[in-house]
Parts: C-alpha cells; structure tokens; sequence
C-alpha cells in the first residue's frame, strides 16, 4: 500500500513538473513584449495649433504648467512599434492626473469651471487610461492557457483603442485651457 | 554508495537549494505583488520545514524502504529548470523581480511532494 502511494506521488511529481515548465515555455515564447500605437496626425495638428495659440498669450504660472502637459502630450505620441517596458520606466506614476493640483491652484480654477467641464472626471479618465495601457501586461508571467487570439489580436487591439481615448482626453483637456486663457479666464498674475 | 544513503543526499541537497532559491525569491511586497501568495508560500515553506524535521529525527534511528533516488533528481531538475526560466523571464517583464514570488509556489508544491514520499519511505 505504501509502495503504491509512493509510486502514485512519484509520478504525479513526474507530469506536475513536465506540466509546469511546458507551460512556462509557451507563455514565455507568447509575452508580448512590444505594441503598435499610433496617434493621428488631424491630433498633432491640433496640439501644434494650441501650442501656437499658447505661446502668443502671457506667459505666467499657469501657461507654463498647460505648457508641461504639452510636452507630456508629445512625449508620450506614439507613431510604432513601442516598448513597453521602456514606456512602463519612461512614464510610471505621470499621467495628466499628476499636473491636476498645479492645474488648479496655478490657473486659479474655481470650482464651478472645474464641475461645469468635468474637469476632475477627465483627468481620472485620462490617468486610468493611461494606467490601462500596461496594467493587462504586467501579470503577463502567470501560468494562464489563454489562447492565441485573445494575447496577439484582442488585447492590442483593446490597448490600441484605450491609447486613442487617452489622446483624445488629453486633447480635449488641453483644448479647455489654452480656450480658458485665451479668453482672459482665470490667469494667474 | 548504497541507494539510501544517496537518497538522504540528495534529499538535504534538495532542501538546501530549496531554501536557498526561497530566500533569494523572496522581495518586498510592492503594489503590484500578488500579496495572496506570500502568506500561502509561507505556509508551504513550513509544511515542508515540517517534514523535513520529521525525516530527518525519525531516519536517524530507522531505514529508508525502496526509495528511488530518480525523484530527488527529477525535483532538482524541475527547480533549476523553473529558475532558469524565472531569471531569463526577468528582463522581458515590465515590473522585473514580481515574478519570483508566484514560480516559488509551484516549486514548493512539488518539493511537498517530495517530502510526503521520503517520509513515507521510513521503514516502521
């Protein structure tokens, strides 16, 4: 009876091995490592207009921060192949939502401006977007039998479609308040 | 060297190296450490400390009964397989070193294995 029991735990060690490490292999040989993400070119347009258009007001506190999100914008507009491990060390813990503070208290935004164009909401979105385009990549290492269509074609495509809100938020935010300080809005002197 | 004895050698070897990668695999908790399995390696860990303890007072004063010294070697294998895998697996990862801590797991369950077939191994 011992002897059998052994046997048994012997081979059931033997498979759970072979098991363990096959699958180790193809979920190494299936990480995706690098992504296409590609922002337009109606966008860039768009962003080099708003520069424009913020280069020509006074420049004080608050253009400087709009500015820096500018840049931001740019650094993270991608027109390829990208890394993500490089984009994850290049870009962890900034997103939009880490110049929203500066935002407020150096355009003097009052609350009302902040609630009637939601601001608050869009800076969530743009961060939780932004937190979205590695987070699915990540636990990449777990032993998981996902197949072939999920890894390569769904989960990029849906990273792809997440990096396009994400640029249009930012847009939209930047938008906002280069149209703020044109009109004279809340200018920090 | 007859086969018990290079069973009980293998045997402390697997359980040295064990301890060794456990150690060495062990980070600190970050925010994206999969906190369930810390607790669960922990308790593995010692379930096997356990058993180790239990072969080693118990095959002191008895022998060991048909044991094959191809499962210690086939464990030791599998751990070093497994860590090969885990180090090489490091600089594909975007958050490197978080993985060690969920491969532990698996290494620990076969080494349970293991340890309930050695001690099931000492004669009465």
């Amino acid at each position: 009876m011992k002897d059998s029991i052994k046997k048994i735990l012997f081979i059931i060690s033997i498979f759970y091995s072979l098991v363990v490490i096959v699958l180790m292999l193809v979920n190494s040989a299936n990480m995706v490592t690098d992504i296409e993400l590609y922002d337009t070119d109606e966008n860039r347009v768009k962003l080099s207009e708003y520069k424009t258009q913020l280069s020509l007001l006074k420049q004080n506190d608050c253009t400087n921060v709009v500015n820096e999100m500018i840049e931001y914008y740019e650094q993270t507009s991608y027109n390829g192949k990208v890394n993500l491990k490089e984009m994850y060390n290049k870009n962890y813990g900034k997103s939009f939502l880490s110049f929203y503070m500066e935002v407020r208290n150096k355009c003097s935004l009052t609350d009302s401006f902040t609630e009637d164009n939601k601001l608050a909401t869009k800076f969530l979105i743009e961060m939780m977007q932004s937190e979205e385009l590695y987070q699915r990549y990540i636990f990449q290492y777990e032993i998981k039998i996902k197949d072939n269509f999920m890894r390569n074609i769904a989960e990029p495509d849906i990273t792809r479609i997440e990096y396009k809100i994400n640029k249009e938020v930012e847009l939209e935010i930047i938008s906002m308040l280069v149209d703020m300080l044109s009109k004279g809005g809340t200018i920090n002197e | 060297m007859n086969n018990q004895k290079t069973f009980k050698i293998l045997y402390y070897v697997a359980f040295a190296v064990t301890i060794l990668i456990y150690f060495l695999s062990s980070q600190p908790i970050t925010i994206f450490g999969s906190g369930m399995l810390i607790p669960l390696n922990f308790i593995l860990g010692v379930i096997c400390l356990i058993f180790v303890l239990i072969f080693t007072i118990k095959a002191k004063k008895k022998k060991l009964n048909n044991v094959n010294i191809l499962f210690p070697i086939s464990y030791l294998l599998f751990l070093i397989i497994v860590s090969i895998i885990a180090v090489l697996l490091n600089s594909k990862l975007i958050i490197p070193y978080i993985h060690y801590n969920y491969y532990i797991s698996f290494i620990l369950i076969n080494y349970l294995l293991l340890n309930i077939y050695s001690v099931l191994s000492i004669s009465k």
